[in-house]
């Protein structure tokens, strides 16, 4: 459980104090991300064996993506993660502006990584790439097409933020909302930052 | 160090950089090593590397209670070994 007490607009960093830690969000979205983070390791194992198993064909499909794509969709997440994590400090401190827009800022690295990925989606339906085409390519589709639908999520999510930090105060119990959200942004990422490397860069 | 002022924006350039890394590795294969397993555990060990940067400051884990630290360090490093060895063929006895 959190300790409300703990932040506060005079002393917003005061869970960092040495011997006493602090839990961010609440504990139920923690059992829920690392439940999800398990399930996507699984996926990435299966995605391990049947790439061994599978080389030159999964090497083939590879190359038909594109990298590049996937990179500057890496750099977006990483720079919406800042973002987010420095709308939270600032909502912390009462800046309710800053942390506005700092949440919107990350909310449209979040739909810029959407809209590269449509166009990415497109390409490959153009080109007659479907989930059925080979198992590389299923396994691309269910493991981006999973994330997909967390980003979508999480776009929902800070776009609810932003709008509360416009339109309600900011309490203990709210930033402790916020902190749970940003914890689900940031699954987002990382999960990102596994899939790009399996799927693109691998010898 | 003006420019990283505060600990999360330092943390944000390293995980930048590392991606161009990866992404200088994914586009020039060979360049490390000619030796594909070895090229790929790296691909993928800089990947654990940035998510363990990003669980522990941006999820603020670093200073949350000791077991969610040490489920979150289970999860990179399980997750990251197995990966790792079934990349380079040491599950291939298994089956889904």
């Amino acid at each position: 459980m959190n300790s409300p007490s703990k932040i506060s607009p005079q002393n917003p960093n005061n869970h960092s104090e040495p011997n006493k830690r602090h839990m961010p969000g609440e504990e139920v979205i923690w059992l829920f991300i690392l439940g999800d983070m398990a399930v996507f390791s699984l996926f990435f194992c299966m995605y391990a064996m049947h790439r061994f198993d599978n080389l030159a064909e999964f090497q083939t499909a590879q190359a038909a993506l594109n990298i590049h794509a996937g990179a500057i969709n890496t750099l977006v997440l990483l720079l919406g993660s800042l973002f987010v994590v420095l709308a939270l400090k600032a909502a912390r401190l009462q800046q309710k502006t800053r942390s506005f827009w700092l949440m919107n800022a990350g909310t449209l690295c979040g739909i810029i990584f959407a809209v590269v990925k449509v166009i990415e989606y497109k390409e490959k339906a153009a080109a007659g790439i479907t989930w059925s085409s080979n198992d590389f390519y299923m396994l691309y589709y269910l493991l981006t097409g999973i994330h997909f639908a967390h980003l979508l999520t999480a776009i929902a999510v800070l776009m609810y933020f932003a709008f509360a930090i416009k339109t309600s105060e900011l309490t203990e119990q709210r930033i402790n909302g916020f902190e749970s959200g940003a914890i689900f942004w940031h699954m987002v990422d990382l999960l990102w930052i596994i899939i790009f490397p399996l799927l693109y860069l691998l010898p | 160090m003006t420019l990283f002022k505060n600990r999360e924006t330092l943390v944000c350039a390293i995980l930048l950089a590392l991606t161009l890394i990866s992404w200088a590795m994914g586009s020039h294969h060979g360049g490390l090593s000619s030796n594909i397993n070895i090229e790929a555990s790296l691909i993928v060990a800089i990947a654990f590397i940035k998510v363990r940067l990003v669980i522990q400051h941006f999820m603020e884990v670093a200073s949350a209670p000791f077991f969610l630290k040490l489920s979150c360090d289970a999860w990179v490093f399980l997750s990251a070994g197995l990966v790792i060895a079934f990349l380079c063929g040491y599950g291939q006895n298994l089956s889904w």
